[in-house]
């Protein structure tokens, strides 16, 4: 035996899991969605389908009991808007977001491939450092989304990109595949545009430190535009 | 808030966490020149189609969805070559060898159905020219 310690073991400090699940209520297209995101995060753990009667508080006992310190909860309504939580577990913060325009890996339209659970880059708009309740997202989604440096099952090559993008008060998120050192692209997916609506001091719940005022329901939405054709022909 | 931030963020060195900020990398002369193209395509199209389909030329969603994704794939490729940059100054290999064979986010099966619409969407396109 060698008196060398196992670098390996030693090196992996950033020690995040993600416990990615959802609640009932989501549809196909959010279910791919959710699977697209754990094969592109190796430090995931799943759970099954969380009833809805449940509190949210419960969340927090189930990841504890998971050993893990991340959680992405999904939680659809009336089986068409999906919304996502991502929180950091014993103190928080957390937000909630309204998950936009979806589109999933399986889409033919997008060419780029990757290695399964090699780390992305993390690319961040520069709007997210100027405001704080970007920077507070900025924070969650990198220990959210990063790929612990010598994970036991990431790659260490670098060949795609996560880019996050602020416009029109939202956050755009693009995978893309890096195809040569000299930034030739090709986009991977999933697409999604994240709609902030709160931010909690707790983990699934305490104070809130910041609400969108800008966030309409989809459902005010939905509603406000049938009324607008209700009208037409008056 | 930034009390919260500090309480949770993370200090651990840049390699752990690979999180850049950059500003949007210039636009390539040859997607300039294709923007323009679309632009004036779809100027063109409203010139010449009747009826309700009316947007204004700031409000076209095609042009505009074209500008966007363009704009996030010019963020994407900044962050691309900062990055690749600062892992090479410490030493980190980024490229993948060739004979490195592992599991892919797609499968294989995937990327041939993915090329085979590629090849149709190409002769498709070569037919009506």
């Amino acid at each position: 035996m060698s008196d060398d310690p196992a670098p390996k073991q030693t090196r992996w400090i950033n020690r995040q899991r993600v416990l990615v699940f959802a609640a009932r209520g989501i549809n196909h297209r959010h279910r791919h969605l959710m699977e697209d995101i754990k094969k592109l995060m190796p430090h995931h753990k799943t759970e099954s389908k969380m009833e809805r009667s449940k509190n949210l508080y419960v969340v927090n006992e189930i990841s504890e009991m998971k050993n893990c310190n991340k959680c992405i909860l999904f939680e659809g309504r009336k089986m068409r808007d999906l919304y996502m939580w991502m929180a950091n577990i014993p103190n928080g913060p957390s937000a909630k977001f309204l998950v936009e325009n979806i589109y999933t890996m399986g889409e033919l339209k997008m060419t780029g491939n990757c290695l399964r659970g090699s780390r992305p880059l993390l690319s961040f708009d520069p709007m997210f450092t100027k405001d704080p309740h970007y920077a507070i997202l900025k924070e969650l989604l990198v220990q959210i989304f990063g790929v612990p440096n010598h994970h036991p099952k990431s790659q260490p090559f670098f060949d795609h990109v996560y880019t996050f993008m602020i416009l029109d008060n939202r956050i755009w998120f693009r995978n893309y595949q890096i195809l040569s050192e000299d930034g030739a692209l090709a986009e991977i997916g999933p697409r999604f545009v994240l709609n902030p609506v709160k931010i909690f001091s707790g983990s699934f719940g305490g104070a809130t430190l910041w609400e969108n005022s800008k966030y309409v329901s989809p459902a005010k939405l939905r509603q406000a535009a049938s009324k607008k054709a209700s009208n037409k022909y008056e | 808030l930034k009390i919260k931030l500090k309480e949770f963020q993370l200090k651990l060195p840049w390699v752990e966490t690979l999180d850049l900020v950059t500003v949007v990398a210039p636009m390539a002369p040859d997607v300039a020149f294709q923007l323009q193209e679309t632009a004036q395509r779809r100027k063109n199209l409203k010139e010449n189609t009747k009826g309700k389909q009316m947007y204004d030329p700031t409000q076209d969603p095609v042009l505009n969805e074209f500008k966007r994704e363009n704009l996030i794939h010019r963020q994407a490729q900044a962050a691309v070559l900062e990055g690749l940059k600062k892992l090479k100054e410490l030493n980190i290999p980024t490229r993948r060898p060739e004979d490195y064979f592992a599991e892919m986010a797609k499968t294989d099966e995937h990327m041939q159905k993915v090329r085979k619409n590629l090849m149709a969407k190409q002769a498709a396109q070569a037919r009506t020219e």
